[in-house]
């Protein structure tokens, strides 16, 4: 099949590639640049593990074609700390509130909830959830995550104190 | 009680594997690249029963694709799961069959330089099939006309012959059940039934494989136990084990699906061994929607009771739908017994389970082994009792539960031991209130569209499967600990952590152990040559038995210490200690009361080394000889639309009797994923098949297969998580497990919940709006009719 | 299959302009297909349901990328994503329904990336922005070589991912007339969980006076071949005083009109017994929008 050059800034680094244009950014991302931090999950943009920002906005690369996004700029997990290694709030934040299990989700969670965070400051715990209703964690039960992503909202530098006792009834 | 206080264990931490998670480096089996690796793919029966009579591989391999085909592979039976003792393993499967038993089982497999490559010779293989008749409902398949999945398997090294197309039949009794029943004031009874769920574990199962110069073979698998995986792929391909390495790599969520070694790696390693090459295999969503399923439930539970509430007698009859390969459908009968027993008193007691093959997708262990059914049942036919007594079924439960000092059947008949700890009443006293219980309505008094209702829901899941005697199962781990020349300590153990802090709970016992800081307390990468055997991280078992297994290494090697320390200090060993100094970053050694009598860790793991005193180092490989129960309790309000059916989770305490909690986030953090995997049980999850094809009805994809997403749980508010204040003697520093049963008894509380709402009890999950509105509707109309 | 690659090869262009796209299509022949955000062709195409040999993308041409207020119509590019419309409707207001149905129809990613104008060439039945589209009688513009045409959005859908667009024609832009004042409009959908595909949806758009409904519109998803515009209750509703009575006669009159199947996602019956109530819900929402008491 015929290769095309594409041009993809990936994390501040750019590439010129040569690629066929069925190559799927994903794909690209993990075999041509070595950047496994997203993953693939389902292949049908059920999942959202494979959510990396393309020109700042939070897509789907396992169903963006490399050929589409020729000259964008793109951020994975991998490109959210700093070259110091110091790590973005909203990755604190992650170990701070336990929001990390198997750690297979946590790459889109973090790009997911960065997405937000650029756009949005302070969210709510209602913007917060439907931000991330697209992203599928089977470990956690979100809570943890949701705490997380407020606590970077709340720009507390502490962890949130574990869930309060609730309201006795209704 | 008074908690001991510790410097590190059940401290809030950041955990030690969060850095390289939260900024994409950790490398899961699916990221790992291998100079000259091919890629797999595995061709899938597109039938649910056929022989295969022939498969043409030229023009693949014309392609320049290596072919795997049944007649490349080992002839060995085998079974992927190896807990079980070898004379109760059933082994039905081989690495590639001549028949498919299922839509979606491997019959082939190719690998090539990349993946479209793979996938384009995968397109050239010529199938020849003969379809055979199939069967997928298990009343159907005992039938004696019904279609056969096997004429014999083997039982160990013995052949047993399948009749009727039953895998395995237990019984149990104790007592005398139907004089119980007579004796009893009130008898009730009902049938409940839970669902085919989907595991839906984030991250596909996979392999990468590498056959080295020496004959032996090196493996990346996801995988809940790599040795069990070396030890497996040395039977089947006659590999000594001492040439096989199975690296422990992290795995992107497990809740049972890799206890076994998974199919996909015996296919690999075969592509392996053939291609000289390494390989990578990695399920695709589609194909791992096809491989394994939890144990769907058919349970006709009944319980006799006294006026006051004493349980007098209780029998359980089930049916498990086990698919097309029987993996622990043994075990499980066992286990969903002893769930049956340990959570009620009961002097007189019938169980009776069978395990029927259909031709379906084979079913595993997925979270909580038959207990989050068993407790389903048990849990909805308490409340039905309270109802017949009018008693409040929180009574009910304390009258009878089975707590401190009693008999506890941690993995079946074989697996019992003695109650040391128990948190029950304090859960339930403490949730009661922070729920809003004595609030709580009957239904009766409920009106409107929007209906709400509260439910309680009580549980337990066994710390690991030891006993005193060694039963059906294995049960041990092994771990060395060793202080470094700078004071670090290393602690080295093949244990597998799914993501819930195993790892970072025994760094933590380690560090309290040694005395050494936690941030000098790390866990080495693992692998099958370089430690001991451990079982498996299944069975809530990792903290309670790895754990175990890693402080007592630690006391070995802190042991050897000490004996340096005393050469230095002129101390008797006996009389010094260490504790963690944070500043330092070291461990101090010191004569209570001496001035002057301290060195750090790390001067003495160096003075001892320059000296060539040796290095303080040990290994210990232990069985824990009990299996203490982690209690568990769920309290969950409730909203029904009774105009669409739906129901919504909106209020939740969940807590846990795991003993001395060694990782508080993590552990709460487990109580909130269960309880989000267990209204999915309740609410949602399920499998279903297309009786004409054999297929999954959502085709193998999870476009309506989905799980919970963020928007369908109860807000952060309005979920509180707690921990029973007790101390667990046999465990870890008082640790017990957490895990499983942190979804056990979920589904239970649902249906109770939703019961006090509506008055109308459902006794099948999920509860389907579909479901609800046509039997809400049926109800209504009996109602106005009557 | 395999989800994780495209198998099948294809060529792939990406145009600046509408001319260059009907060449490019007239030139790579019948297997040639134009593709806008690809959340729904690239799945279709790993299940191997469609193997396009040529695709044509759209994103590229400015045209197709409008989003204005002009002459009585708000005027949407095809290939305008959802996000952009979603934050439009948050300054403007005009299309509640439209606002609720975006909102609710995908992920936030999915919004990123897929457009309006793909979602009505996909024409699934349970595509959610139809029913919005629909009760805001939409227009949708379509060029060819042939020349353009304007159809209505309710003459646009012909069966199951069948419309009235031809292989080789584009999808420009989709028009929605200004709505009168005191006119409402919501959307809501039934589905298993979050940013899943609708077992039912329904769109109302009710101009009132005071109590009474001067005129509806109401279109359901996923309840027969087709985005299905409601006939009869429009009728049955004009110029009554809304009572809670009348409306669960309308429910029940939607009820009997459509015709839903029994699918992976839902069974027929079900989607029967929730039609009334679903559009009671609806229709509550977008009075209480159109001013005054609920």
């Amino acid at each position: 099949m015929k290769k095309t050059e594409v041009c993809l800034t990936v994390n501040g680094v750019t590439h010129h590639l040569g690629l066929s244009p069925n190559a799927l950014l994903l794909n690209v991302l993990r075999d041509e640049l070595g950047l496994t931090g997203a993953k693939y999950g389902c292949g049908t943009g059920q999942c959202g593990l494979c959510t990396v920002l393309v020109n700042g906005r939070a897509v789907l690369s396992c169903l963006t074609l490399a050929v589409a996004v020729d000259g964008a700029d793109i951020v994975t997990v991998e490109g959210l700390s700093r070259p110091d290694g110091s790590l973005d709030p909203i990755q604190e934040a992650f170990l701070d509130h336990g929001a990390i299990q198997c750690g297979y989700c946590t790459p889109a969670m973090v790009i997911t909830a960065k997405d937000l965070l650029n756009r949005n400051a302070h969210p709510t715990e209602p913007e917060i959830r439907e931000q991330i209703e697209g992203t599928l964690c089977r470990c956690t039960g979100y809570l943890s995550i949701v705490r997380a992503i407020k606590s970077c909202g709340d720009r507390a530098g502490a962890p949130a104190p574990r869930p309060s006792p609730m309201k006795k009834s209704r | 009680m008074v908690r001991k206080t510790y410097s590190t264990i059940g401290r809030t931490t950041r955990r030690k594997d969060g850095v390289s998670k939260v900024t994409g480096r950790e490398i899961f089996a699916s990221d790992v690249v291998l100079p000259q690796m091919l890629h797999a793919r595995v061709l899938r029966s597109p039938y649910p029963h056929a022989r295969v009579v022939s498969i043409a591989t030229a023009e693949a391999e014309a392609m320049g694709a290596v072919c795997l085909t049944p007649s490349d592979c080992p002839a060995w039976l085998y079974n992927e799961r190896q807990v079980s003792i070898p004379e109760k393993t059933y082994r039905d499967r081989t690495v590639l069959p001549e028949t498919a038993r299922h839509v979606g089982e491997g019959i082939a497999a190719v690998a090539a330089k990349t993946e479209a490559l793979a996938e384009q010779a995968l397109g050239q293989l010529a199938v020849t099939y003969e379809p055979l008749p199939s069967v997928f409902d298990p009343w159907e398949a005992m039938a004696p006309e019904a279609p056969r999945l096997y004429k014999d398997i083997f039982l160990g090294d013995v052949v047993l012959p399948i009749e009727r197309n039953i895998a395995c039949f237990r019984e149990m009794r104790e007592g005398e059940v139907e004089q119980g029943f007579r004796e009893s004031d009130v008898v009730v009874e009902q049938e409940f039934r839970t669902g085919r769920v989907y595991h839906h574990q984030m991250e596909t199962k996979g392999v990468v494989c590498r056959p080295e110069p020496d004959g032996g073979i090196s493996v990346w698998p996801t995988a809940q136990s790599i040795h069990n995986v070396r030890q497996l792929l040395g039977r089947i391909f006659n590999i000594p084990l001492s040439k096989i390495n199975v690296h422990r790599i992290p795995i992107g969520g497990s809740f049972g699906s890799s206890i076994q070694m998974n199919t996909c790696i015996a296919i690999c390693a075969a592509l392996a061994l053939k291609a000289g090459r390494p390989v990578r295999l990695v399920l695709t969503r589609e194909e791992d929607l096809y491989d394994h399923c939890k144990y769907p439930s058919l349970i006709r539970l009944k319980f006799g009771v006294k006026k006051d509430g004493a349980i007098v007698a209780g029998e359980m009859t089930t049916v498990v739908d086990i698919g097309a390969h029987n993996i622990q459908a043994y075990p499980l009968l066992g286990c969903m017994a002893g769930w049956f027993v340990s959570l009620y008193r009961m002097p007189h007691m019938h169980f009776q389970g069978t395990a029927v093959y259909t031709n379906k997708a084979p079913a595993c262990a997925m979270q909580g082994y038959g207990n989050p059914q068993v407790s389903f049942a048990v849990e909805s036919l308490i409340d039905v009792i309270a109802e017949r007594l009018n008693m409040d079924p929180i009574d009910v439960r304390l009258k009878n539960y089975v707590g401190l000092g009693e008999t506890f059947w941690g993995q079946g008949p074989t697996v019992r031991s003695v109650i040391r700890s128990c948190g029950v009443e304090e859960m339930l006293q403490k949730g009661k209130d922070l729920i809003g219980w004595e609030s709580r309505n009957r239904p009766e008094a409920r009106s409107g569209r929007f209906r709400r209702g509260i439910g309680v829901g009580r549980s337990f899941h066994t710390s690991g499967t030891g006993a005193p005697m060694s039963g059906e199962v294995i049960d041990y781990s092994t771990a060395l600990v060793k202080f470094n020349e700078d004071g670090s300590v290393d602690c080295l153990t093949p244990l597998m952590c799914h993501g819930g802090g195993t790892l970072e709970a025994l760094t933590k016992i380690v560090s309290e152990e040694t005395g050494v800081p936690l941030s000098k307390v790390e866990i080495s990468p693992a692998d099958t040559r370089s430690t001991g055997y451990d079982v498996c991280t299944h069975a809530t078992r990792g903290v309670y038995c790895g754990g175990a297994s890693a402080r007592r290494a630690a006391q070995q090697a802190r042991g050897i210490l000490l004996q340096f320390a005393s050469r230095i200090l002129e101390v008797n060993p006996e009389a010094l200690k260490i504790r963690p100094d944070e500043d330092l970053g070291q461990g101090v050694i010191y004569l209570e009361g001496a001035k002057g009598k301290s060195i750090t860790v790390g001067e003495v793991a160096k003075t001892a080394q320059i000296k060539s005193w040796g290095t303080a180092i040990a290994v210990v490989s232990h069985r824990q000889v009990n299996c203490p129960p982690c209690f568990v309790t769920n309290f969950i309000e409730v909203e029904v639309d009774t105009e669409t059916g739906r129901i919504r989770p909106v209020r939740a305490v969940a807590a846990v009797d795991a003993g001395t909690v060694i990782n508080p986030d993590l552990a709460a953090g487990q109580l909130e994923g269960g309880l989000c995997r267990g209204i999915g049980l309740a609410l949602l999850e399920d499998t279903d098949y297309d009786p004409r094809s054999g297929a999954l009805t959502c085709g193998g994809n999870i476009t309506d297969c989905k799980i919970f997403t963020a928007l369908e749980m109860p807000l952060t508010e309005d979920v509180a998580t707690f921990f029973a204040e007790t101390e667990e003697p046999s465990g870890p520093f008082g640790a017990k497990g957490v895990g499983e049963a942190a979804n056990n008894c979920t589904a239970g509380a649902v249906a109770n919940a939703v019961a006090n709402a509506l008055g109308l009890r459902f006794t099948d999950a999920p509860m389907l709006p579909e479901k609800v509105l046509a039997r809400w509707t049926d109800y209504l109309r009996e109602k106005r009719g009557a | 299959m395999n989800t994780r690659i495209l198998k099948a090869e294809f060529d792939y262009f990406a145009p600046a302009s509408i001319g260059e796209a009907l060449a490019l299509i007239a030139q790579n022949g019948p297997t040639a297909r134009f593709i806008a955000g690809g959340t729904d062709l690239l799945v279709q195409m790993k299940l191997e349901t469609v193997a396009p040999g040529c695709l044509i993308s759209l994103m590229k041409i400015s045209e197709l990328s409008v989003l204005k207020r002009e002459k009585g119509f708000l005027r949407i590019g095809a290939a305008v994503t959802w996000d952009r419309i979603l934050a439009f409707g948050s300054e403007d207001r005009s299309y509640p329904a439209l606002d609720d149905a975006v909102r609710c129809l995908g992920k936030v990613q999915v919004r990123r990336m897929g457009t309006i104008g793909g979602n009505l060439c996909t024409a699934s039945p349970a595509a959610d922005s139809a029913p919005a589209l629909l009760v805001y009688d939409s227009r949708v513009r379509l060029v060819s070589a042939r020349g353009r045409r304007t159809l209505l959005l309710d003459k646009y859908f012909l069966g199951v991912q069948q419309t009235a667009r031809a292989a080789d024609e584009i999808m420009t832009e989709i028009r929605i007339p200004a709505p009168r004042p005191d006119v409402g409009g919501a959307f809501q959908k039934l589905a298993r969980v979050g940013a899943d595909i609708s077992k039912i949806s329904c769109a109302v758009a009710v101009e009132r006076k005071g109590r009474v409904c001067v005129s509806c519109r109401v279109a359901m998803g996923a309840v027969a071949p087709v985005p299905l515009m409601i006939r009869g209750v429009p009728e049955f509703l004009q110029e009554k005083t809304v009572t809670a009575s009348l409306l669960v006669t309308a429910g029940r009159m939607i009820s009997d009109e459509i015709r839903p199947i029994t699918d992976v996602r839902s069974t027929a019956e079900y989607r029967k017994q929730v039609a009334g109530v679903l559009f009671r819900d609806v229709f509550q929402k977008a009075w209480t929008r159109a001013g005054g008491e609920p």
